[in-house]
């Protein structure tokens, strides 16, 4: 970041003008307004379909990312390197003003599509991302993902010529107005400073879970660095039963558990089942969380007598 | 230093006082919160001759970074000692790794599994680092490859933390 522009001086003994007033105001004012126009924040989530087999259910090609804040997609990035009977995929959204983005693909190449374009999200409405492929025959898919670069806005209150107390010729300089001036000034750069408005999204997915089968140890711990960054909500998405269920455990890098957010809505952690939407009333946490160093997300179930599930993923949404 | 409500004549060093303060709280506060992006890397069963595009996973910028924290994870129970390494590259359009981007800096991290070591893992805070710092560059696109020494690990996992302050116009 920048130092300010330079500094009016105000010297004893000499007569204060309107004009050198304005000047140091209409610098003041300059230098928020270059803050403001930062006001946009930018996060990435990638979905992931690698594995996919032909003989998957709808589901298996839907994510359903709920956040409880307000977003846009403002750009896509869909990677494939294809598989055997592929010639090509293609992702669409429900967003509004998601561009459905193409392309054709090619058996162990990485072939790359990108999208720029403006899609909303409401706060807590449920956005679906839909992955087509088209194919000649039976396939497992290979390694494809897609990369969404999402914006988020702190909203800052502008500063207007009118909240600045410029001094017109012939007026005399009123100490009133000043002060309401360099108060109103103060609250445009707090409000230019909302810390609660940078949002990201973290995906941690797996895919066919064999019946009766445990999730390996190996495979069901993701570390997050904290760094700041605040636990908003969760989502505990799977295409099974609700009975058979996966269980997402938050602790901190030492062990100790996380307290998450218990304003989910129905279902500790939310779940849904195959076919609907997420079930849960997503809202924003009152209360944030985070640990000194690391979050450890664990993804269990019970083995014994649990049905095979083909997608299961947990969605954090962080702040920070 | 705090406003100086300013009454009847007004001063010089008084409205100095206030001016400054206003550009203290705008230096402070506009640089002050600091946002975060993370970019993740997981292999299933990582080989040392992985599967076309398995081993690699591809962004682009989306802002000006620092890199912040660099983790890598490996789960092992192979009776067999390996060494799994993350390397962080800038690569162009066709794929090829370019150092440009990266202000010529390699970022690489190795983890080492001992035999039947079942999990080991590395987490270097950049934060802190004394070294030169690296940058990527806002549009530009990167790529995490992992690669694996010998035979097979259940599961690779590495990620970057990257690190955005806020500039003025």
């Amino acid at each position: 970041m920048s130092k300010s522009r330079s500094v009016v001086s105000f010297n004893a003994n000499t007569t204060l003008t309107p004009t050198k007033l304005n000047k140091a105001w209409d610098r003041l004012a300059i230098d928020l307004r270059d803050v403001i126009q930062q006001r946009y924040t930018y996060s990435n989530f990638t979905l992931d379909w690698t594995g996919l087999p032909s003989t998957g259910i709808a589901e298996d090609f839907i994510f359903r990312i709920k956040a409880p804040f307000l977003y846009k997609v403002v750009g896509i990035e869909l990677v494939s390197y294809g598989a055997a009977n592929v010639t090509g995929i293609s992702i669409a959204s429900s967003l509004t003003g998601f561009v459905t983005t193409s392309l054709t693909t090619t058996t162990g190449t990485k072939v790359l599509a990108t999208g720029n374009f403006q899609a909303f999200n409401v706060s807590g409405a449920e956005a679906t991302f839909t992955l087509t492929v088209t194919s000649t025959g039976a396939y497992t898919l290979g390694k494809t993902y897609l990369n969404v670069l999402l914006q988020c806005d702190r909203a800052p209150v502008e500063l207007t010529d009118a909240n600045i107390p410029f001094v017109a010729s012939g007026e005399a300089v009123a100490a009133a107005k000043q002060n309401t001036g360099f108060t109103t000034y103060e609250s445009r750069v707090t409000s230019s400073n909302n810390a609660n408005s940078h949002n990201s999204i973290i995906v941690f997915i797996r895919r066919n879970i064999a019946a009766a089968a445990t999730i390996p140890t190996s495979d069901r711990d993701l570390r997050i660095p904290s760094d700041g960054r605040r636990l908003n909500t969760v989502d505990t998405v799977h295409t099974g039963a609700l009975t058979n269920n996966i269980v997402m455990t938050i602790t901190d890098e030492t062990g100790a558990t996380v307290v998450t957010a218990t304003t989910n809505g129905s279902g500790a952690p939310p779940n849904k089942t195959q076919g609907t939407s997420v079930n849960d009333t997503q809202t924003e946490s009152a209360t944030y969380t985070n640990p000194a160093k690391d979050y450890k997300l664990t993804m269990t179930r019970a083995g014994a007598g649990a049905a095979a599930i083909s997608l299961a993923y947990f969605v954090l949404y962080m702040k920070g | 230093m705090s406003l100086t409500t300013l009454t009847g004549v007004i001063s010089s060093s008084a409205l100095n006082n206030n001016f400054s303060d206003k550009l203290n709280s705008l230096d402070s506060q506009a640089g002050s919160i600091p946002t975060f992006h993370q970019f993740n890397i997981e292999t299933l069963d990582l080989t040392n001759a992985p599967a076309a595009g398995t081993n690699i996973a591809d962004f682009t910028a989306p802002d000006d970074l620092e890199l912040w924290v660099v983790g890598l994870s490996m789960w092992n129970t192979n009776l067999v000692s390996k060494v799994v390494t993350m390397t962080l590259t800038a690569i162009d359009s066709a794929g090829t790794s370019v150092t440009k981007y990266l202000l010529d800096q390699s970022v690489t991290v190795n983890v080492t599994g001992a035999t039947a070591a079942e999990f080991n893992a590395t987490r270097q805070d950049w934060s802190s680092f004394s070294g030169t710092k690296v940058f990527l560059a806002k549009g530009v696109t990167y790529r995490l490859t992992l690669t694996c020494s010998a035979d097979t690990v259940d599961r690779a996992y590495g990620f970057i933390v990257t690190r955005v302050r806020r500039r003025r116009a």
